[in-house]
């Protein structure tokens, strides 16, 4: 049923809304410890089969299989538990809260302290405290934002956010890590750190599911792609194959044509 | 940038309330300063120290109910209208506790406490379909209910009231008179703080400040929302059933009557205008607010603002919708802000301002 080394499998994934059909039976797999890459046009139903992935949408029909296991139709937060952890595309996700809580916060699916001890902060509460700020504090050195460890988001750059964002991801200690558009909007310097940081994950042995609009990125970490149009899967391969893919190159009709080609 | 007097060498120090040596010794001078306070003369002469003492006790449980309240509406971001009747809930438990089964008032108190945050924890239930705005509707709506359930038994006292609830006593010796009282609700304010910042700084608090500020990401975080919401109005009720019922040992009274939706309105404010979320914030927002509350009923009683007695409480009423606008469009993170602000440029200085 399930291959060996896949950790992520979708089968026959169809989800609509109303008349729309956002996912159209889309199939994927996912192996351990690869770097994976959906691209597809705007609409094409990337960021749904992940909401769908991570429980934020629920699929009508077909299966997510995570370690064996079906995941699709269970709750977010249940997912999140299981180890699969996701970023946003807009990474304004916690305004008020310094990248410290954030990360700390990012510590709440491997912290248990009940209300009694979080009231008295003693016992496991005090021990889970010092152990998170520990990983905390090791998520933010992996990052590069010690200088951000105490500002609230709100008052950080665009990129900054995105940092802090992958870096809360990754203090989860998820086994797959899904990454909405971690490189929109971000100058080229800015881009290169986000690539270095996907490459340390990977090193980490972390599985990665990486939706991008940059191509060049795209192709340059990828060991697998997946292209989505129309809610569709088009076009599955290795990036090399993608490249030279005569429906792909369709698909991006326009704009990036160019840019596919001269790859 | 240098970061002026802060050397700590391990993350336990760093997350300690009390980490460093300055703090500690604040921390002592407040409390000689609350312990001499009730000994401070007051100015207005006959009302004299009377007045100003039972200001200050009712300003404590109002601390008290308030810091649930910030952890409903403050962490977790739940607009919580019903505060006043969670208060009233724990001041009828203790009512009925000791009047009609007898208990010892330090008996019935956490009996008050805990129902009420079990009462609340069912007042959660619709907030966890419902957003926002709902919300406060569905919990305004709790209070106008539990009123009037209240007023339909016998038990409760009816549309009275219950009368001569006992104040505490140990061992013979009875908590009576604004002093003793004084003594007596100190430590539950500061017990009551420390909890309050602990929660914030622990797993929980974090787990309220995230749903707040996003609830669709912190799911992500693996944070089940809805239970996450219940676990805050239960915490919120716990805090307000302990103030109910100090309060109504405290004024041996108890009536339905005293519980109003403006009262709710003005717990709001006080967060708001000291710092909605923080501990510090809700202390000094209550402060505040009643305060100026008292200082104006004094001026008013005293026949310092002219006009009848009812002057003095409009004027109550326009600086404090005018201070929630100011604070809303100009400080939204209340009082407490103003002094983080000093502390930062403290530190920095002379890097920026």
């Amino acid at each position: 049923m399930i291959e060996e080394n896949d950790i992520l499998v979708g089968k026959d994934i169809h989800l609509g809304f109303g008349g729309i059909k956002a996912l159209d039976g889309v199939d994927f797999s996912v192996k351990q410890g690869q770097i994976v890459s959906i691209i597809g046009p705007n609409g094409a139903g990337k960021t749904c089969l992940i909401n769908s992935i991570t429980g934020y949408y629920h699929p009508q029909h077909g299966r997510i299989l995570y370690h064996d296991k079906d995941i699709l139709g269970q709750k977010a937060h249940r997912i999140a538990s299981l180890g699969i952890s996701r970023t946003f595309q807009d990474p304004t996700t916690y305004p008020s809260m310094t990248a410290l809580d954030i990360l700390m916060a990012g510590r709440y699916i491997h912290t248990s302290a009940s209300i009694l001890h979080a009231m008295l902060f003693f016992g496991k509460s005090r021990r889970e405290e010092v152990e998170s700020r520990r990983m905390a504090e090791e998520a933010i050195s992996f990052a590069h934002i010690e200088d951000l460890r105490k500002i609230p988001l709100a008052a950080m750059s665009y990129g900054q956010r995105k940092q802090v964002e992958i870096a809360r991801a990754l203090v989860m200690q998820p086994e797959v890590i899904i990454l909405d558009e971690p490189m929109s909007g971000l100058d080229d310097s800015m881009k290169e750190i986000v690539t270095d940081l996907i490459f340390d994950m990977h090193d980490r042995g972390m599985t990665i599911l990486l939706i991008e609009h940059d191509i060049q990125a795209v192709m340059e970490l990828s060991h697998s792609v997946i292209v989505l149009d129309y809610g569709k899967k088009i076009a599955e391969g290795t990036p090399e194959q993608i490249a030279g893919n005569e429906l792909v190159t369709q698909a991006y009709l326009g704009g990036w044509t160019s840019n596919l080609s001269s790859l | 940038m240098t970061v002026r007097g802060r050397k700590k060498t391990d993350y336990a120090r760093d997350l300690a309330l009390l980490g460093t040596r300055q703090r500690w010794i604040a921390l002592a001078i407040f409390l000689v300063v609350l312990a001499l306070l009730p000994f401070i003369p007051d100015w207005s002469g006959d009302i004299a120290l009377r007045g100003w003492l039972r200001w200050t006790n009712e300003t404590i449980i109002i601390i008290i109910a308030v810091l649930g309240l910030n952890v409903i509406t403050g962490m977790a971001g739940q607009v919580n209208l019903g505060h006043t009747a969670f208060i009233m809930v724990g001041g009828f438990t203790m009512a009925v506790l000791t009047t009609a089964a007898g208990w010892p008032m330090l008996a019935a108190l956490p009996i008050a406490a805990l129902l009420t945050g079990i009462i609340a924890l069912f007042v959660a239930l619709p907030a966890i379909r419902l957003k926002g705005f709902y919300v406060a509707i569905a919990t305004l709506a709790f209070l106008y209910i539990s009123q009037f359930i209240i007023t339909q038994f016998d038990i409760t006292g009816a549309t009275d009231g219950l009368y001569q609830i006992p104040s505490p006593s140990f061992w013979g010796f009875k908590i009576k008179g604004y002093l003793r009282w004084y003594f007596f609700l100190m430590p539950f304010l500061i017990l009551c703080i420390m909890i309050s910042a602990n929660i914030s700084r622990s797993r929980i608090g974090r787990a309220f400040i995230a749903i707040r500020d996003n609830h669709i990401a912190a799911q992500s975080l693996g944070i089940n929302v809805s239970w996450i919401k219940i676990k805050a109005f239960f915490i919120g009720g716990l805090f307000a059933g302990l103030a109910g019922g100090l309060l109504s040992s405290r004024n041996s009274v108890i009536t339905t009557s005293e519980f109003t939706f403006e009262n709710s309105i003005w717990y709001l404010g006080m967060i708001i205008i000291g710092g909605a979320g923080r501990t510090a914030g809700a202390v000094v927002g209550v402060i505040s607010l009643s305060l100026i509350r008292q200082i104006l009923s004094v001026l008013g009683s005293s026949g310092v603002i002219p006009g009848s007695s009812t002057t003095s409480i409009y004027i109550t009423y326009t600086i404090y919708g005018l201070a929630i606008i100011l604070f809303v469009s100009f400080k939204p993170l209340g009082l407490i802000s103003i002094w983080h602000k000093i502390k930062l440029n403290y530190r920095r200085w002379p890097f920026g301002v």
